[in-house]
């Protein structure tokens, strides 16, 4: 997946989740203070991910993850070839 | 209302129910004798001995959360924090709440919580891991939440209580609620039950028992409290709250009470876990200790919502017990309309008692067709609701699963 199709499926994720429009999540929203997200919607934020992407990711990288270009770096880092 | 413990005011009312969102359409459809009764279509019920249910079709929960709200809460707790906003909206007391969340209680009951949202997560965990489970599960699964969650929406700091007692739960939520009001831990207490309770599971378990009806091909005409021809309740969804207030707080602030919750009384078979004592002495007893309590006379009460779930075994017994307490009241069992809602339809049956002592009318039974033998000759207010200009008070009886017994006495305002 392209960087860009990685920030889209990112995008579509949370606005599902966090139930707010697509078009107010930029590459530098921050899940807790942007998109208002606690902590029980960044587990889910982040299990999502692992499902969406094929990857696990181990809670100590999950808690470095704050915005969403850190998501989508870390997904594109960790794509399974 | 003299010589009793002392009473509560109604000041509003909101309800969910298959016969309607909001207590207007859920009153004016039972007065016209309407059946919320049909196919299912939360689940496919293809398997099961029984395809039908009470669903509450028109619910939307975005009419009274966000998307996000929606999704972290199962189906009982979006039809309770309902029924509270509507009942809170109707009192009017809002602003009240907001200037004194400390004085604003919460019951809000349910008699099994969140059980689509434990078979949904069971079955993940079972085929994807533990490490899919949502975390959500568990907020959203325990039955306090409607109760937790209301009182985040509202700003609600006193007490939370959520009572559950099976199918008595609705009405032991209005009795602890009057408590409340009587000990004074509030000022407005809100107070009620919801059930969401059709899902696989729970059909299977219910036509275990054998208490469900499999009257597939006519669905309207499924739930026949007292008819001969009953066999069994029809499982139903829903949720009912009330606004009480003291009675001081509402003079206080204009309001113009519905009705008052006057008493109530309780008592436990210690029988068996489904059937009910078989000369109805449990529920017999509630409703004496109820008059009692509430300070009125059985003269009095003029009109009793039966518990009638329409069980073989269950209206015989509760029907004897009002033979030799109230044999004058007129009688509606009105899960013939609503079907069985479980820990939610105590507060809804209260609802309707309180909306009867408003407006001098009381709801019909539907489907009482032919008297069963093993019930009482009772004015059942068969087929169509009934004037009464005289009703000055009213039971409404709840019987649970465990031989729990609640009847909540409504008196009239007027």
């Amino acid at each position: 997946m392209t960087r860009e199709e990685v920030f889209e499926k990112i995008r579509e994720i949370s606005a599902d989740r966090l139930g707010i429009d697509e078009s107010e999540i930029t590459p530098e929203s921050s899940f807790r203070e942007d998109l208002e997200a606690d902590s029980l919607d960044l587990v889910e934020l982040i299990m999502e991910l692992e499902e969406q992407f094929g990857m696990e990711i181990p809670d100590e990288e999950a808690e470095k993850i704050t915005t969403v270009e850190e998501a989508v770096d870390y997904v594109m880092e960790n794509q399974p070839a | 209302m003299t010589g009793g413990n002392g009473h509560a005011l109604i000041t509003g009312t909101g309800a969910v129910t298959p016969l309607g969102t909001g207590t207007e359409a859920f009153w004016d459809a039972a007065l016209h004798g309407k059946s919320g009764i049909g196919e299912i279509t939360l689940f496919d019920p293809t398997p099961f001995p029984s395809h039908i249910a009470g669903e509450c079709r028109d619910f939307d929960p975005l009419d009274f959360m966000s998307r996000k709200e929606a999704r972290r809460m199962d189906r009982f707790a979006q039809f309770g924090i309902a029924a509270g906003i509507q009942a809170v909206e109707e009192a009017g007391v809002a602003e009240a709440i907001r200037k004194n969340p400390e004085r604003t209680a919460i019951v809000m009951g349910s008699g099994i919580g969140g059980l689509s949202t434990w078979e949904r997560e069971y079955r993940v965990m079972h085929e994807r891991g533990p490490g899919r489970v949502s975390p959500f599960m568990i907020t959203m699964m325990v039955p306090n939440m409607a109760a937790g969650q209301l009182a985040i929406m509202l700003g609600a700091t006193g007490p939370t209580q959520c009572p559950v007692l099976a199918c008595a739960t609705g009405g032991e939520a209005i009795a602890e609620g009057l408590e409340m009001i009587r000990r004074g831990d509030a000022d407005i207490v809100i107070a009620g039950a919801s059930e969401a309770p059709i899902t696989p599971l729970s059909m299977a378990g219910f036509c275990a028992i054998r208490a469900i009806s499999r009257r597939n091909d006519e669905p309207h005409r499924a739930s026949r409290p007292f008819d001969r021809d009953r066999d069994g309740f029809v499982m139903s969804e829903g949720a009912g709250a009330v606004v009480l207030e003291s009675p001081e707080h509402a003079e206080r602030r204009g309001a113009e009470p519905l009705a008052a919750v006057a008493g109530y009384g309780r008592s436990t078979d210690a029988y068996h876990i489904t059937a009910p004592d078989e000369e109805g002495r449990g529920v017999e007893r509630a409703m004496r200790l109820c008059l009692e309590d509430a300070g009125l006379s059985a003269e009095q009460i003029g009109h009793v919502n039966a518990h009638a779930t329409a069980t073989p075994t269950g209206d015989g017994p509760e029907s004897k017990a009002i033979a030799r307490v109230v044999p004058h009241a007129l009688v509606s069992a009105t899960k013939s309309m609503t079907g069985h809602s479980f820990g939610a339809v105590g507060a809804t049956e209260g609802i309707m008692c309180a909306l009867a002592l408003k407006e001098r009318v009381v709801p019909p039974t539907i489907n009482l067709e032919n008297l069963a033998e093993d019930c009482e000759r009772l004015d059942y207010v068969a087929g169509e609701a009934r004037e009464a200009p005289e009703l000055e008070a009213a039971f409404s009886n709840s019987m649970g699963f465990g031989g729990h017994n609640v009847v909540v006495a409504f008196s009239s305002v007027r």
